[in-house]
């Protein structure tokens, strides 16, 4: 009798140890997917609004061109937000390291505009909506360990479906 | 301090013992197979396989067999590459610029506990020990203490200014001031860059143990709540 229910209790022990790690390993295949590879997000904000709306679109990020050193000037890449670490931006690259951007500083008001040299390992990102974006104009170049990935194809809404490389923008 | 991620070849320890628990000669041949491609002894693979299929019998079920090892081989590397993503990883830690507290003896190279849960919320402490990728290369890692966070005044001892912290960076020095790249030439950096917080040392045994925090190295950073005497 005893021997009986201990047989079960193990069989049992068992079975709900392989259950989880089965989940355990799905869930580490869904990491490494989202980290690795691509992931969806819903962008919000006006900062890229020709580009982007302002709210509820869904687009794919992809991750490989950003560990392969891949992203260039015109492509619309995911980054954590140097003032805040918690949030995540989307902007448009407009140069890489050691090119010469040449920026309008207070579009709204005046026509005066600055030269720089992006330093090296930093790119300069800028909203498209120059008008009402918190960018690169303000804080300068931003490191490019901040890039988290690029992004590629644009899912909802369903009239837009597509890639996303061919909108990239002349840059300044 | 350039860093090497150290969990691949954990897993791969780890596997090799577990394969040995039900060795069978299939298993173990299969295993050393695995050792000479990650040692890229190629000459001693070739040689290697070409005895085995000399071997009668052998070619059956060897398929179905690679798949299944490659199967594991792959689970495995998946929970390790999730685990040292979201919670815990081991690095080495490379260079001079944080001895004492690593690498005091300059031959030989600590390995260091690094955790990830501080970068749910990114809330730091002065004193902490983090890594984070470098400014200008991406590709570098480096381990530094924070001495400096938003809002922080900082003053150097080659620059006569001080400086304040901006909002979302932090001020990183090592701790062998004479041999370290930090701060005091790359200015604060973002807190996005950083990739974990070291805790432990794990190897050499002799030095197993916590990292200390150490805050009472500039006291200039008390200076926070009066900047009005700069």
């Amino acid at each position: 009798m005893v021997v009986g229910s201990l047989k079960l209790w193990t069989n049992l022990v068992v079975e709900g140890f392989q259950k989880s790690l089965s989940i355990a390993k799905f869930l580490c295949l869904l990491h490494a997917t989202n980290a690795y590879i691509c992931t969806p997000i819903t962008p919000y904000g006006p900062s890229m609004l020709p580009t982007l709306n302002l709210t509820g679109d869904l687009v794919l990020v992809e991750r490989v061109s950003t560990w392969l050193g891949k992203v260039d000037r015109g492509d619309m890449v995911l980054l954590r937000s140097t003032e805040d670490p918690r949030k995540v931006v989307i902007k448009r690259i407009m140069a890489m390291e050691g090119d010469t951007v040449t920026y309008l500083v207070d579009p709204k008001n005046s026509d005066a505009s600055k030269t720089c040299v992006v330093p090296r390992g930093n790119i300069w990102i800028q909203g498209d909506n120059i008008y009402n974006s918190r960018d690169s104009r303000t804080f300068g170049a931003v490191p490019y360990g901040l890039v988290e990935g690029k992004l590629f194809w644009r899912i909802w809404p369903l009239k837009s479906f597509g890639s996303l490389h061919g909108e990239a923008k002349e840059d300044s | 301090m350039p860093y090497v991620n150290f969990n691949f070849l954990l897993g791969v320890i780890a596997f090799t013992i577990e394969e040995c628990q039900c060795i069978s000669d299939r298993h173990f041949l299969f295993v050393w197979c695995l050792l000479l491609i990650i040692l890229h002894d190629i000459d001693g693979l070739k040689e290697f396989m070409k005895f085995v299929y000399s071997q009668q019998d052998f070619a059956m079920g060897t398929r179905s067999l690679l798949w299944d090892i490659t199967k594991k081989y792959f689970t495995v590397g998946l929970i390790g590459l999730t685990v040292s993503d979201r919670y815990a990883s081991i690095v080495s830690v490379r260079g001079s610029s944080m001895s004492p507290a690593f690498n005091p003896r300059s031959d030989t190279n600590d390995y260091v506990l690094v955790e990830k849960f501080c970068l749910d919320k990114y809330r730091f402490s002065h004193g902490d020990v983090v890594v984070f990728s470098s400014p200008s290369n991406h590709k570098e890692k480096h381990i530094k203490r924070i001495i400096g966070l938003p809002g922080d005044w900082i003053g150097t001892p080659n620059m006569d200014d001080v400086l304040k912290v901006p909002e979302g960076h932090f001020w990183v020095e090592g701790d062998n001031s004479v041999s370290s790249l930090d701060s005091r030439s790359f200015g604060p950096i973002p807190l996005g860059l950083i990739r974990g917080r070291v805790t432990h040392v794990v190897w050499p045994p002799q030095r197993m143990g916590r990292v200390e925090r150490e805050t009472n190295q500039r006291p200039l950073s008390s200076l926070q709540d009066r900047p009005e005497f700069y």
